[in-house]
Formats: C-alpha cells, structure tokens, sequence
C-alpha cells in the first residue's frame, strides 16, 4: 500500500510531528504551573507587605509628629522600592492637605526621592513611569532637569505624564514647556492632555502663554490650545476667538471656535456660519445663537428647524426657547403653524422636554 | 481514474488541508501570543496610580429585545450601572408577545414622547418612543416584529452619541466594560469597531445583574464551551488583531462608530448572523473607499452570558453560527482577493470560508473517508492511529495554549483544580464533542447554502435567567 497514510515515513514523520506537538504542550503545562506558582507567592508577597506597610500610612497621615526619626518606621528591602511607590501612590490619592505632607515626609525620610530618581533613570517603562508619577506628587524639585529631558520623549504616555509630574512640581515654569510640547506633538490625546491641563489653569496663569500661542499658531494647532481658552480672562478671551474665528480656513476649527462663543459681537459672522454646508458647523452656529442671538434669528432658527441632522434641529429647537422675551404660548404657536413634520416633530419634543425639567 | 488514485488524491488533500489548518491556527496563537504581551504592557500601565483619567466620548448603548420579559428588567438595571461618564440606553421592544414592554413600563416608570429622529436607516415602523422618568439616559422604542438588525438600525436612528455599542438582552456586561472597549478609539482615532471578549456565566455566581465570583459549572456541555469560548477569544480573534482582519465581533458585545456603520449601510436584516455581516461589510466598503481604518478587540472578560446546557438549544445555537458565517461570507465575496482587499481580502476571508465555514464539511468527510478506506484494507492501521494521534495531539495544543494566555493574563478561574479541568476537557472533548459540534455546523453549513427563514435564537437561561 503506497498511500499518503500508508507509506512508512508518512507514518514515522507523524509520530515525530506528535512527539513534537506532545512537547509543546507539556512545556506549555508547566509554564502555567510556572505561572500559578508565581502569582500565588506575589500574591502572599504583597499581602504581607501591605499589612505592614498600610498601617504605619494611616498612622502617618493621621498623626502628626509620628514617625519623626527612622527608628518608627520598618526597613524597607531594594525588591520592594517598587511596591512602596505602587501602594504609597494609591494611598496618597485618599488623603488631602497636611496628610499628604506628612505622607511625602515619610517617603523622604526613606530615601524613596533618590530610589525613584534611579528608577527614572534605568529601570524598565513601567517603574519609569511609576517612579515618573511618585516624584511629581512627592513635588521633588530635584528631578527638574531629568523630566525636563524626558517631556519630549518619543513615547506619549511618558511624556505625557512627565508635563503633568512637571506642573505637579512648579506649574508657573512648566506651562509654557507643555504648551510648546502640546503644540509640537500629534500623539497626545488631547482630552487626556485637556483634563489634566484644566485642573491646574487660573486665568492669571493661562492668559499670557495662550493669547500669544493662539495668535501665532497654524488651525490645526489652534485647535489643540482652545479647549483652554476658557481659562483665560473675558476681554482676551473674546478677542483672540474673534481673530481666529475671522481668519479660519478649517471646519473643524469653525466648529470649536462656534462652541465658544459667548460675546454678541460675533452675531454676523455666527448668523453667515449657520448655513454652512457642513453639519456640525451649522449645529455650533444655532446654538451660539441661542447664547447670543435676538429676536431677529428666530426666522433663520425655523429654517434651522428642518435641517436634515437630528443635531442641528435639536440645537435650533433649544435655542428657539432661549430667544429674547420667547415664551412656551408663542413656541406653540410657532409649533402649530409649522409646515415640515420633522420640524414639528422636534419642537414638540423641546416643549415635552422643557415641561419636564419645569 | 482508478479508484487507488482517487484515494490517493483524496488522501493528499486531506492532508495537506489538515496541515493548513492547523498551520493557520498556530500562526493565529503566536500572533495572538504577542498581541496579547503588547496589550497587557499597555494596559498595565494605564492602571498604574494616577494614569488612567476618563475623558471618555459618551456612548449609546442599544439593547434589542424581543420576548425578554423574565430577563429584562436585570439586564437595563445592570447597564444603568456601568462605570462611564455619559451613556444613554435605548431598548428597542422589537414587537414582543410578552410583557417585555409592560415590564420595562413599569419597572422605570416609562412616559410616552414625541421624539422626533431622521430614519437614516429603514426599519419596520417605530409604534411609540418611551423616556423613562426615573432614568433620564433610557429610551425604549417600541417597533413592529423585524428581527434583531431591524431593532439595531431602529437603535442607530435614535442613538445620539457618536459611538454605540450592540447588547444582546441576555448578557450581562462587566461594569469596566465601555472603558475598556472606549480605550481604543481614543487611542487611535482610525478605529472604527472595537469587540469584546464574551465568557461563558454558567457555574458562576451572579446576583442582581453583577458577577459576584467566577466558577465552573458541573455539566460537562458547558465545560466543553468553555474551553471552547477560550479557544475562539483568546487567539481566534485576538490573532487577527494585529493584521487589522478582524471578521467576527460578536453581537453580545460590540462598540461601533455610528457614522461609519450608517455610511455603510447598517445591520443586514434577514440574516441570522448580522454582527459578523457588519464587521465583514465595514470591511469591505472601507478597503473599496481607502479609508484608513482599524476594527480591534479587547481581550479582557468584559461580557459574560449562557451557554446552553442541553443538545437541543447547543444545536440550535451552532446551527444558527454557522448559517450566520456562511451568510455573512456569501454576502460579501467581493472582498475576497480584490485589488484592495488587504489582509481582510487575502488571508482572512479565504480562511474564513475554507477553514471555517466549509470546514465542518471537510471535517466529516475526512471522517467518513478514515473510516471507509479503513474498511475497504486501503490504510493501515497504524497509520490511522497515528495520523489521528496526531489530530488530538493539535486540538489539545491549541487548547492548552488557550489556557495558557488565559493563564498569562485575566485568571478568571483562581482555583488551580478549575484550570486542571479545563485542561482535562481539553483532551476530552475530541472523543465526541468536537465531532458532534462537527455535524451541527455540517448542518449549519448545508442551511445556509440551502437557505432558511432567519429568526430570533432562543435559549433556556440558567445563570443570567
């Protein structure tokens, strides 16, 4: 029989492809072995040291004056350097005020400063950025120059959390950087970025840096910077919305700027935009009209009414409500004397949802 | 041609279609190897202390139902309780005989509203919209009967938000789940769809819509589906990932980005597989368009539902997967090796009908013809036993390898008896189970070459239930 499965060397290439396969499998039993046994033995590891650790952290963060000298506090092995910063970091995001200070002194008086700094410096992504987190919230002033350097770094999450461990530290010197590095960088997520940026901006602070980076920066950049013109003072706000606003070439930028608008002076050019071609352009334009416009849009927000986008007709059926001396009797009227379904459609859905929330 | 040369041929390309597939497979579990490494690192740093912030883009949830008055009422509380920043649920009662209207009625205090939307996607007709006064995020549409992708387009309609994410009513979704899914489309802005990994629920503690303890159930169908559900997540998605060749997302669980599924078309209906339909079609207009685009999957547990647990239902279920296969296929073969097709076109989709949607019938065949040729004197014993040694020895690899990224990442199963179970069905399941899920696909295959009425799957909930 000389068959594919009846030759010989067919059959013993089989029995070799099974020992093979058998091998692997074998090898890849004991690697979950392997696995299981680690995990378990990091598990008890980390349950032994958390019992040590967690109370000398609440007795730190609750009573001052504890812990004063090295002898209060245990000994702390270099394997375990990492395990202290995961679970300081976690306890440290409970506290407030002088909790933290105290929590910081503790860390401080265990060198935990000049580990971290090591750890910036050579160890792997992920102690580097936990090491990168530790010292922005221990605030060490020391490690300026190494976040400085790593700001520009080719991967966005280090980065990105060396401006934040940066503002953390000195938010004054490190704005300008994260602005010039936000501007320059395409990989960062902007509402990441955004978040973190917002809880640290005071007008005082923002306006400046940001007028000036707005009024020199191409659309697109622009569109990065202005989530955080609403930090900056009123008059300057206005101003460099209407300068953008005025010399835009992007839709996407129309939009954002649209979304912003809070100062009747821009009514014409807000009037002109809601009935560009593009959707969520024109949703921008009727709801900035509904912030800022009078009486005379209410004809160009009926039209708005009938717009093919749900979104649009969403937006110019609330800002109907919103129009100067507009009452619900005259809203009605209008919502009976309209011709387009969909149009009545969504005012009677405005009426039904304002007479909810009323 | 003499009958020695037929079997010769036949035996060949028995042959060389075993190697194949398992080539394939292997090929799959070292993609999915690394991928899996990649996604770990990258997730273990987002929940480091203090990283991960949710600046999150809202999301419409869309639950259709149809006759899920027992289960209904649990399933909108579970998803009212996601951890995310802004979600709106929509029900879409898709003309149930039940009390499934009734109850959602009364369970959140429902009021009647004249919700004005565009049909952007033609449905059956929406009888009355419904907001909730208790829950101001939950809509319920009320439709004619029109199946499962008639709900989700009347679903698309309504949806406000730029990104919605498909439930089945039964599944119950893991509280994390939208913020994992959501990671990938702020991580890069090309994606376009994004699955979730479903596990099985049975042998499970669950308690009023929340997993409270992972555990395996005793009956062994279920065991079986475990594994199996391991198999088809772990590296029969996951190796797909990094080719962007994603087909198949499940219907359980799935983030899309509404523009580019309405673009598209919508869910297919009459069609009992219309979540893999989607995935395939999204392909297929966007590599014919050029868009750039990316469909992910996350590997994390995030959805869990019933397996079921008795012949009939696991027939019917697998019945209807592969119908769903072979119909989402055949409604798309121009991707297949078309001048843009990519990965998607080239290696995915021909695997996908060769390896998968027509394998059950290679599989039984090759059975067959083992068997007959062992009959007729014209193989040998030995080598019989040796080739089949040979197919066990892989299915178990394959198995154990499932296991062991299972092992290497989410260890949903602590106990290590748990994980020697599961290894012991492993090896069980090829002496019998994997050639009775054979024969239901066979059958599943031959339905949708043949064609049969599509219908809502029905099943008997034990966990979830």
């Amino acid at each position: 029989m000389g068959f594919v499965f009846s030759s010989e060397t067919m059959v013993s290439h089989a029995y070799v492809g099974l020992a093979v396969v058998s091998l692997i499998t074998l090898a890849m039993i004991f690697w979950i072995i392997f696995l299981r046994i680690r995990l378990y033995l990091a598990q008890y590891h980390q349950a032994r040291f958390q019992d040590l650790w967690l109370p000398v952290f609440t007795e730190t963060a609750l009573a001052e004056g504890c812990h004063g000298n090295k002898k209060d506090v245990p000994s702390l092995k270099r394997r375990d350097f990492f395990l202290f910063m995961n679970c300081w970091l976690d306890f440290q995001t409970s506290l407030s005020g002088h909790a933290m200070v105290r929590m910081n002194g503790l860390a401080r008086q265990l060198k935990m400063h000049l580990h971290a700094r090591h750890l910036l410096e050579k160890g792997g992504m992920r102690q580097r950025l936990v090491a990168m987190v530790f010292l922005g919230v221990l605030r060490d002033r020391t490690s300026w120059p190494v976040l400085e350097k790593l700001l520009s770094h080719e991967s966005s999450l280090l980065s990105i959390l060396t401006a934040r461990s940066l503002i953390k530290i000195d938010q004054e010197r490190a704005l300008p950087l994260v602005f010039a590095e936000l501007i320059r960088r395409e990989d960062w997520p902007e509402t990441r970025v955004a978040v973190r940026l917002r809880s640290v901006l005071t007008p005082e602070l923002a306006t400046a840096p940001l007028f000036e980076a707005l009024r020199n920066c191409t659309d697109e950049e622009a569109i990065k910077l202005l989530p955080y013109v609403e930090h900056m003072y009123n008059e300057e706000r206005n101003r460099i919305l209407r300068i953008l606003l005025e010399r835009s070439g992007s839709d996407r930028l129309t939009s954002r700027i649209l979304k912003r608008i809070q100062c009747g002076q821009e009514l014409p050019l807000v009037r002109h935009y809601a009935s560009h071609p593009r959707w969520h352009v024109r949703m921008q334009a009727v709801a900035a009209l509904g912030r800022i416009g009078q009486r005379q849009d209410i004809s160009l927000l009926l039209e708005r009414l009938g717009d093919e986008e749900w979104w649009v007709r969403y937006r110019a059926s609330h800002a109907l409500l919103k129009m100067p001396g507009m009452t619900r009797q005259e809203l009605q009227m209008i919502h009976d004397n309209l011709e387009d379904s969909f149009a009545r459609n969504m005012l009677e859905q405005t009426l039904t949802e304002e007479g909810e929330q009323g | 041609m003499s009958q020695q040369q037929i079997i010769l041929y036949a035996e060949w390309f028995f042959f060389i279609y075993f190697f194949f597939l398992n080539s394939g497979y292997i090929f799959l579990n070292v993609l999915a190897f690394f991928g899996l490494s990649d996604y770990l690192e990258a997730k273990d740093i987002s929940s480091l202390p203090q990283v991960y912030t949710d600046l999150e883009p809202p999301i419409s949830i869309l639950v259709p139902a149809f006759n899920e008055a027992l289960t209904i009422e649990d399933s909108v509380r579970s998803l009212l309780q996601l951890r995310y920043s802004e979600i709106e649920v929509i029900v879409i009662n898709d003309g149930s005989n039940d009390d499934t209207l009734e109850v959602l009625k009364q369970a959140f205090l429902l009021q009647k509203i004249p919700e004005a939307y565009r049909v952007r996607l033609e449905t059956r007709p929406v009888r009355a919209i419904y907001r909730s006064l208790h829950h101001p995020n939950l809509r319920v549409l009320d439709k004619e009967n029109g199946g499962k992708a008639d709900s989700l387009n009347a679903g698309i309609n309504d949806a406000r938000y730029p990104l919605f994410c498909g439930v089945d009513a039964d599944s119950m979704l893991h509280p994390e789940s939208l913020r994992l899914l959501v990671r990938s489309f702020l991580e890069d802005p090309r994606t376009v769809a994004c699955g979730g990994t479903v596990r099985l629920a049975n042998g499970c503690e669950i308690r009023g819509g929340v997993l409270q303890r992972t555990g395996l159930p005793s009956n062994p169908l279920a065991l079986f589906q475990i594994v199996e559900y391991l198999r088809a997540f772990l590296f029969g998605r996951l190796g797909w990932v990094p080719l962007n060749a994603l087909l198949i997302i499940s219907g359980a669980f799935g983030l899309f980005h509404k523009e580019t599924v309405v673009r598209a078309g919508g869910y297919r209906t009459g069609t009992v597989g219309e979540d893999m339909e989607l995935v395939v079609r999204l392909h297929r207009t966007l590599r014919r368009e050029g868009r750039p685009y990316r469909i992910t999957f996350v590997p994390d547990p995030v959805c869990w539902t019933d397996a079921p647990e008795d012949f009939t239902t696991l027939k019917n279920q697998r019945v209807r997967w592969q119908r769903g296969l072979g119909e989402s296929l055949s409604m798309n073969w121009s991707l297949m090796f078309s001048r843009r097709g990519g990965l998607p076109g080239w290696f995915a989709f021909p695997f996908m009908i060769f390896f998968e949607w027509w394998g059950p019938l290679f599989e039984i065949a090759g059975y067959i013809f083992m068997v007959c040729a062992f009959l007729w004197g014209v193989l040998n014993p030995e080598a019989m036993v040796a080739f089949l040694r040979v197919a066990i020895g892989m299915g178990v690899l394959l198995s154990t390898s499932s296991l062991l990224l299972e092992e290497r990442s989410f260890h949903i199963y602590p106990k290590s008896s748990q994980t020697l179970l599961l290894f012991c069905m492993a090896i069980v399941e090829n002496f019998g189970y994997r050639q009775l899920m054979a024969l239901f696909r066979l059958y599943g295959f031959l339905q949708s070459l043949f064609g049969a009425k599509s219908r809502w799957g029905r099943m008997r909930r034990r966990t979830l239930g």
